[in-house]
């Protein structure tokens, strides 16, 4: 129809602005003067889908027209075989010579690309108009640099004939290239909203470079360095992806790409492109291919097949090993087993019992027994984390074919239980009660322990405690490193000993030991390995039981206090609070000997030996070992004993006892004491130490070997008998001495107290004439136990006019000390 | 109905689906031509020739449909044209020229021209190809190609002008290669 119809009488064409598919767009006057645009539309050409585009015109014109960025319709009229409408008129490009409206292709032919600034404002506007539209629910569908027209210099989007959002129908006459590839290859067919973004993106790409939209995403270089086109081509790439996910879908995001900014949006949907969308992709591909060749696919089902079955033939074999009391006579034997041990069977199901090894065999003689080790494991809130180790015996079976004819039927406790009763107490107070939760998170605590031994000085370099170890003990030690330039070893051997039918003797060289090294050099004390030697086993068949937890620790100007404790199922060595060894080895009882390979005088100032076992709070102390109180050491030579035999035997010393059953005959119990036998042994222990000590002190008495007490330290000199009547001893109570409080223990918190007061910068100015206290001058009156544990000790120092007091705790890992009541003269201190 | 553009051209022949005759004319128009003076046709026939190929492709309707079973369309193709020319032959000759006249025509043929033949249909499987490629492949990839391979840029500038690492470059162009050739693949079939 490119003949302006004569039935149209309004208005007089002026010119042909062009013609497509579905009609010819003229420029026309109306008789007052005014250009407008018209288009014509032939009826018989849309075929029976005009009704719809007539309704959206007529849609358009009363929702959207009014916005500046979209053209306004004046005048719709169907004319019978066609309708029209009036529209507002393009700018004139041309320069006299005809109409050359000025829409954004003509503009593009005409000046090449176009400038970023104008691209940019006329873009904004233009998606303005977009939104406003698509937030109309309509879609443009055929946005292209010939459909946006500029009107006074406003972009507005021109030919608005195909404006609906019912109908599926295309424009396709010259503008494949601005719609979506989905839509092309007849992927999808709903028209959206999205399909205008994407013609805007390909619009930009024909302004900025100036290219037909057929030569999309192609930009010549030179265009790229201008930064503002390297946003656009950006945005384009992001508008006109194929991959419709990924694509821009809105005029929002569309503005904030022209900004500069892609949105997160479109990074995500980058990202999960890759991360998701392509993996699915190739695995459809994978699984097509697969399809395509069936005996690929029939092979990989069979293989895996095969592989479900080995697997699950494993796990039941597994299974059926690992956790044989899931038949019922298994069960039922363990059951037993738990009731004897009175153990309530219904807070551990039986899989809570993992199997330590399979079924041991171990001979005896000529008949063996079957074993089976099984473990609490820590799944259970309150079973701590190393588990508990019970033995059961099985049976007796005399082979291994009639294990499961004897199992469950004889059972017996553990092996462990059978050696005394003493273990079966401890085992069942201790164990059990582990397992019962009533002592599940520390198995030792120090403010339970009870005081069995103080050991006396002994004259040769080895120190020996004879008498067996209580089974969770704690053996203190105190020494000064200082006078030691040489090697220690402390050796723990084993109380319980199997008679093996080749042993005949049950010598202490075939118990289990363990010995902790260390060694110690004028500045500082190295540890090393500590080790292990199995029962029935030579000097020579040492294993490594642990490591050091610290290699080395400087020698500090004081003595150092070393514990070993063994409690339950550790061993743990600390020097001054600093755990040294740690080791899992269950250690019950023993003996304690200390090895020292030194020229010089090595002094022990303090050695005692707990009981660490179970003592609730409230529960008097009931010691379960006969053992002898010590004999309070000579003044002398309390607590100090020499590792040097040359100079053991220049000061001998008289055989001390160890036990009360070693004691010298020479000192018989006198007939006419009539005591009781305690404050007859008491009677005897002072005898001794009185033999003792004139037989230490009579020959220093003499001048003429005043030289041999050169090596006494000074303060020993003072507290000599030839001066004790001259000079009072600094140590001793003026007025109430410490009650109770054993003479060793008075020096450590002397020495203690003289440590601390040291360490008190505030007292330096306070007292500016102020000094180093010794200890000897520390005056302890009384002590009492601190109800949060550990003493504390009302002491003063008379030079200093101090009194104060004093809170000493040794927890395992922590020396605790703290003053309280400070006064110096009738000032107290704030500290 | 799907629509054929110059891209998907080929691929929708092959598919067996419909195609439109402005792109089937665009596309084998030069192809027809090449082929009709390789059989000594004037430029009158071999305008004539298109027009009669067309025509049988496109006997029915505006679109047309390639049944696979006719075997691979660049042999259809050409016998297509033999046929058409054959008959133009026949018709300047007032019909009455046998089969066994138009043997030595067709055997006069010479090899250059299959060489060109095969040539222009390579280059126009590629060009379709590419067509194609546009249609699968993200326009980074595309643009970071063109700059590399065919504008012969350096990695590293490419990389900057479209912020990617250069690395990037260098994946972008083994992929539109490893795609290219799986396209062309698909069409040649």
């Amino acid at each position: 129809m490119n003949r302006f119809p004569s039935n149209i009488k309004a208005y007089r064409p002026i010119a042909l602005c062009g013609s497509g598919a579905y009609g010819s767009v003229y420029l026309i006057s109306d008789a007052a003067g005014g250009r407008y645009a018209l288009k014509i539309v032939d009826k018989n050409v849309i075929g029976g889908s005009w009704e719809r585009e007539f309704r959206g015109l007529k849609h358009y014109r009363t929702q959207v027209s009014e916005h500046p960025n979209l053209i306004k319709i004046f005048h719709i009229e169907d004319c019978g075989d066609f309708f029209y409408y009036t529209m507002e008129a393009a700018d004139d490009l041309a320069e006299g010579n005809g109409y050359f409206p000025a829409t954004l292709a003509n503009l593009i032919r005409k000046r090449g690309h176009l400038p970023a600034e104008n691209l940019r404002e006329t873009f904004k506007s233009l998606l303005d108009g977009l939104e406003h539209l698509h937030n109309a629910k309509m879609i443009h569908r055929d946005i292209k640099p010939d459909n946006i027209i500029f009107v006074n210099g406003v972009p507005k989007f021109g030919d608005i004939g195909l404006l609906d959002t019912t109908t599926h129908t295309l424009s396709l006459a010259g503008t494949q290239d601005f719609v979506p590839p989905e839509y092309l290859l007849g992927q999808e067919k709903e028209p959206t909203a999205e399909i205008d973004i994407y013609a805007l993106g390909k619009t930009l790409y024909c302004a900025f470079t100036g290219n037909d939209a057929d030569e999309f995403p192609f930009v010549a270089p030179e265009l790229l360095k201008n930064p503002e086109y390297r946003i656009f081509n950006r945005l384009v790439r992001a508008a006109c992806t194929p991959e419709r996910s990924l694509r821009l879908k809105s005029a929002a995001a569309f503005r904030k790409a022209l900004a500069g900014e892609i949105g997160w949006g479109y990074e995500f949907g980058r990202f999960l492109h890759a991360v998701v969308v392509l993996p699915i992709y190739l695995a459809i591909r994978l699984v097509l291919f697969l399809f395509s060749r069936k005996w690929i696919l029939f092979l990989l089902i069979f293989l895996f097949l095969v592989w479900c079955g080995m697997v699950i033939k494993t796990y039941w074999q597994l299974e059926k090993e690992l956790y044989p009391w899931k038949n019922g006579f298994h069960a039922a034997a363990f059951k037993r087993a738990l009731k004897e041990w009175h153990i309530q069977t219904g807070k551990y199901d039986l899989y809570d019992f993992q199997p330590k090894s399979d079924f041991s065999v171990r001979h005896y003689g000529e008949r063996h027994l079957v074993t089976k080790e099984v473990y609490l494991r820590a799944k259970h809130p309150g079973i701590p984390q190393e588990s508990v180790g019970l033995t059961i015996m099985i049976g007796f079976p005399e082979d291994n074919d009639s294990i499961r004819q004897t199992m469950g039927i004889k059972l017996r406790q553990p092996d462990i239980t059978q050696s005394t009763p003493l273990k079966r107490e401890y085992l069942h107070e201790k164990v059990f009660d582990r397992i019962d939760g009533n002592d599940l998170q520390l198995p030792y605590r120090t403010e339970w322990r009870n005081k069995v031994m103080l050991l006396p000085a002994a004259p040769d370099g080895t120190l020996k405690y004879r008498p067996e170890l209580p089974l969770i003990s704690e053996v203190n030690l105190t020494f000064d490193p200082r006078q030691i330039n040489g090697k220690l070893h402390f050796v723990l051997t084993a109380a319980e000993y199997v008679p093996l039918p080749n042993r005949k003797i049950p010598d202490v060289q075939w118990k289990r030991q363990m010995r902790f090294p260390l060694k110690i050099s004028g500045r500082e004390i190295i540890f090393g390995d500590a080790l292990y030697r199995d029962q029935d086993k030579t000097e020579d068949e040492l294993q490594l039981l642990c490591k050091p937890k610290l290699k080395k620790i400087p020698v500090e100007d004081r003595f150092c206090k070393l514990s070993i404790i063994t409690a339950d199922t550790y061993c743990r060595v600390y020097l001054d609070g600093r755990l040294i060894w740690g080791s899992w080895l269950a250690f019950y009882g023993g003996h304690f000997e200390m090895r020292c390979k030194t020229d010089k005088v090595l002094k022990v100032s303090h050695f005692s030996v707990y009981d660490a076992g179970i003592v609730r709070p409230g529960e008097k102390r009931r010691s379960r070992l006969k053992l002898p109180k010590a004999p309070l050491p000579p003044k002398r030579e309390t607590n100090t004993f020499s590792a040097s035999p040359a100079v053991a035997r220049k000061t001998p010393s008289p055989e001390l006892p160890r036990s009360v059953s070693s004691r010298p005959a020479a000192m018989p119990r006198p007939a006419s004491d009539k005591s009781s036998p305690a404050v007859r042994q008491k009677k005897e222990v002072k005898k001794i130490a009185k033999a003792v000590s004139s037989a230490v002190i009579a020959p220093s008495s003499r001048t003429d070997d005043a030289p041999k007490e050169k090596n006494i330290p000074k303060s020993r000199q003072k507290s000599s008998p030839a001066r004790q009547k001259a000079v009072k001893p600094p140590f001793a109570p003026q007025k109430k001495p410490a009650k109770g409080l054993p003479r060793t223990d008075y020096k450590y918190v002397q020495t203690q107290v003289a440590e601390c007061i040291a360490r008190l910068d505030m007292l330096k100015e306070v007292l500016p004439e102020y000094q180093a206290i010794p200890p000897e001058e520390v005056v302890i009156d009384c002590f009492h136990e601190h109800e949060k544990g550990g003493n504390v000790y009302e002491f003063r120092i008379p030079s200093r006019k101090i009194r104060a007091k004093i809170r000493i705790q040794d927890i395992l890992f922590i020396n605790y000390r703290a003053f309280a009541d400070f006064y110096v003269g009738d000032k107290k201190i704030e500290l | 109905m799907a629509f054929t553009t110059r891209g998907s051209l080929l691929s929708a022949v092959r598919r067996g689906d419909e195609v439109g005759w402005q792109e089937f004319y665009d596309m084998y128009k030069p192809l027809i031509l090449l082929r009709g003076g390789d059989l000594r046709l004037n430029q009158t026939e071999k305008e004539d020739l298109v027009q009669l190929v067309m025509l049988s492709f496109f006997s029915s309707s505006r679109t047309f449909r390639y049944d696979k079973s006719k075997g691979r369309f660049r042999d259809y193709l050409k016998k297509m044209i033999h046929n058409k020319a054959c008959d133009l032959m026949r018709r300047r000759q007032d019909g009455t020229v046998s089969a066994e006249v138009m043997e030595p025509v067709l055997a006069a043929i010479p090899d250059e021209a299959e060489d060109r033949w095969e040539t222009e249909y390579r280059e126009t499987v590629l060009k379709q190809a590419f067509e194609e490629l546009k249609l699968r492949c993200d326009p980074t990839t595309l643009q970071s190609y063109d700059l590399f391979v065919r504008q012969n840029l350096p990695a590293k500038e490419v990389a900057s002008l479209l912020g990617i690492k250069a690395n990037t470059v260098y994946q972008h162009k083994s992929r539109v290669e490893e795609m290219l050739r799986q396209i062309v693949k698909e069409l040649d079939e």
